[in-house]
């Protein structure tokens, strides 16, 4: 059904082929058509972004203090507490970079792969 | 250069320590003090100046530390500043099997050395890395990896890994290695072996090793012996003993062997007495009389307050080569040594080595030894006691019993003497209150040292009546 406040977008030709198959393919989802299935896939789209947001922002809370734990276990309390400072002189504002940020400091202190290993594993403890 | 293994005498052995930048393998059986050893070059390390890393894969750092001895412990806490340790154990609940990846672990180790300006390293454990490398040939290049890794950051490294039949986990680690030193423990003594030092000379052979709370101590299975002393000559301290040898030297080896009751000690109270009464110091060792009754006779025999130091060891369950260094350090500076009751050490399967070491220690520094032997036959014993000590001898004085006159009479006979004109004959002696007094020759008596002497002129005249 067409909404006057509705807009077009634009989808490539093999895109829009390869959205009528997934819709006969699974039928079970019960999309009309092509437009349904767009607004399906946005709609979910928006959300697992929202959701991802809202966990980046609570492993961004809970990552100094994990960090720290970790690293305490691991080398020592004088070094985490070293690695938590610094951490908590990150700007907080994007949740994104913030991880970033973390993954740097501790890329000095812990190299590269583990320090990655260890922010995903905090991440990922928030469900992400 | 070269870095200390954290152990005075192990560096000696592997002459001068480990190769700086080298990767060394210490394995052993469980309870053989790898952590332990690692711990003590690290803890050496820090408390000379340097940055040290300690990198477990397996056990947790907390509960290695519970487990060091007190006095370990005590050196970590002085120099914690400078002792750093990565725990991968206890990431391995937090972030799975992907911590024992190679890359994982070496960045990790690459990134403590650089920030920390380490130059030591001890990798204790490389059995958890078999949880991500099952294969061989996988772990074998993992390992070669490690160590260039490790290498290439300018660190000298120690690390440890289980004894399996005779050798290490994997068969592979002695190959990567640039040193192998291989720790036993067989449940009363323990032994240290150094099997490889690539490009640089050492001692083979099992070596004494002692866990103390402190640290760990090596004694080796040699004395290291330095130039030998110029010999003078010098007084047995038995004045007629003296003229029956003919001429005793300084760093001569004099072994008294007889059955008990020969009085041995007491000769070799004559023989210390005299030295310390000219002020230089005399050491009595005995592995059979008390300290007591020893510095009693001394004291019978006119030496109350000299320089003459008594010392009993006792010889049931000792460690040969910690003995001996014992008695090297206790023989430094001495003039003249009494090691009495050598037969008490003759158990112990590794003697001999002691024997040939020490004795020729006491040589080559010019220690006039006097060394007792018990023979266990007191009428005619036809044997001089070890063959080692008859061998090293340079004089060899045989102590025996004779039934002459109804009487058990003491006799003594130069078996063996520097000067080619010792006293041949037999010599009777008596002991007293001041110590051994020579009689006199034996004379006119055949068969003494059989334990059934004859008058000389009985059996010539048998042997006229029986012609006749």
């Amino acid at each position: 059904m067409v909404n006057g406040d509705d807009r077009m977008v634009r989808v490539p030709r093999d895109m829009y082929d390869a959205i009528g198959e997934l819709i006969k393919k699974y039928p079970q989802y019960g999309w009309k058509g092509p437009s349904e299935f767009v607004r399906d896939a946005i709609r979910r789209y928006v959300e697992e972004l929202h959701r991802r947001e809202i966990l980046l922002e609570q492993a961004k809370k809970i990552m100094p203090d994990r960090v720290r734990v970790i690293l305490s276990k691991f080398m020592g309390e004088d070094e985490a507490r070293d690695v938590y400072e610094k951490i908590m002189k990150i700007d907080e504002s994007d949740p994104e970079k913030f991880i970033d940020e973390v993954v740097l400091i501790l890329k000095e202190h812990v190299g590269e792969k583990l320090a990655e290993l260890i922010a995903r594993r905090i991440v990922e403890e928030r469900g992400l | 250069m070269k870095v200390s293994t954290g152990i005075k005498n192990l560096d000696m052995i592997m002459d001068g320590g480990f190769v700086e930048r080298s990767f060394n393998l210490v394995y052993g059986g469980g309870g053989t003090g790898k952590t332990l050893f690692t711990f003590n070059f690290l803890l050496n390390g820090a408390e000379t100046g340097n940055s040290v890393l300690y990198v477990t894969l397996e056990e947790a750092w907390e509960d290695i530390i519970r487990k060091l001895p007190e006095g370990m412990r005590k050196r970590l806490n002085a120099v914690k500043n400078n002792f750093h340790y990565l725990d991968f154990g206890s990431l391995r609940p937090v972030l799975g099997k992907e911590i024992m990846n190679v890359d994982v672990l070496m960045e990790a180790i690459a990134s403590s050395i650089v920030v920390n300006n380490v130059t030591l390293v001890g990798f204790d454990g490389i059995a958890p890395l078999s949880i991500y490398y099952d294969d061989e040939h996988k772990l074998r290049s993992v390992i070669f990896n490690l160590s260039q890794g490790i290498k290439s950051y300018g660190a000298t490294t120690v690390f440890t890994s289980e004894e399996i039949e005779g050798r290490s986990r994997y068969g592979t680690e002695e190959f990567v290695a640039d040193s192998v030193i291989r720790l036993i423990y067989t449940g009363e003594k323990r032994r240290i072996q150094v099997l490889k030092s690539r490009g640089t000379d050492f001692v083979g052979g099992k070596h004494g090793l002692e866990i103390v709370s402190d640290g760990l101590r090596v004694y080796p299975k040699i004395l290291f012996v330095g130039a030998k002393i110029k010999q003078k000559s010098v007084s047995i301290g038995i004045p007629k003993l003296d003229t029956m040898l003919g001429e005793t030297f300084s760093g001569d080896i004099t072994l008294l062997t007889g059955p008990p009751g020969t009085g041995k000690y007491l000769f070799g109270i004559s023989f210390i007495k005299n030295a310390c009464k000219q002020g230089k110091k005399g050491l009595f060792i005995s592995f059979e009389d008390s300290v007591g009754k020893i510095k009693r006779r001394l004291e019978d025999a006119g030496d109350g307050k000299s320089m003459c130091r008594v010392v009993y060891i006792d010889s049931g369950n000792i460690d040969i080569y910690k003995l001996m260094w014992q008695l090297k350090s206790l023989a430094t500076d001495a003039n003249r040594l009494v090691l009495h009751g050598m037969n008490n050490l003759a158990g112990n399967d590794e003697y001999e080595d002691f024997v040939h070491e020490f004795l020729k220690y006491v040589r080559a520094s010019g220690i006039s030894t006097m060394v007792t032997y018990n023979t266990s036959q007191v009428i005619a014993t036809n044997t001089l006691g070890d063959d080692k000590i008859v061998n090293l001898s340079d004089n060899i004085i045989k102590l025996l019993f004779a039934e002459i006159g109804g009487e058990l009479k003491k006799i003594l006979v130069i078996i063996k003497s520097h000067s080619p004109t010792h006293e041949r004959g037999l010599v009777e002696y008596r002991l007293g209150k001041s110590g051994v007094v020579i009689v006199g020759k034996i004379e006119g008596m055949e068969g003494v040292m059989s334990g059934t002497p004859t008058r000389q002129m009985e059996i010539k005249k048998r042997v006229e009546s029986f012609f006749k």
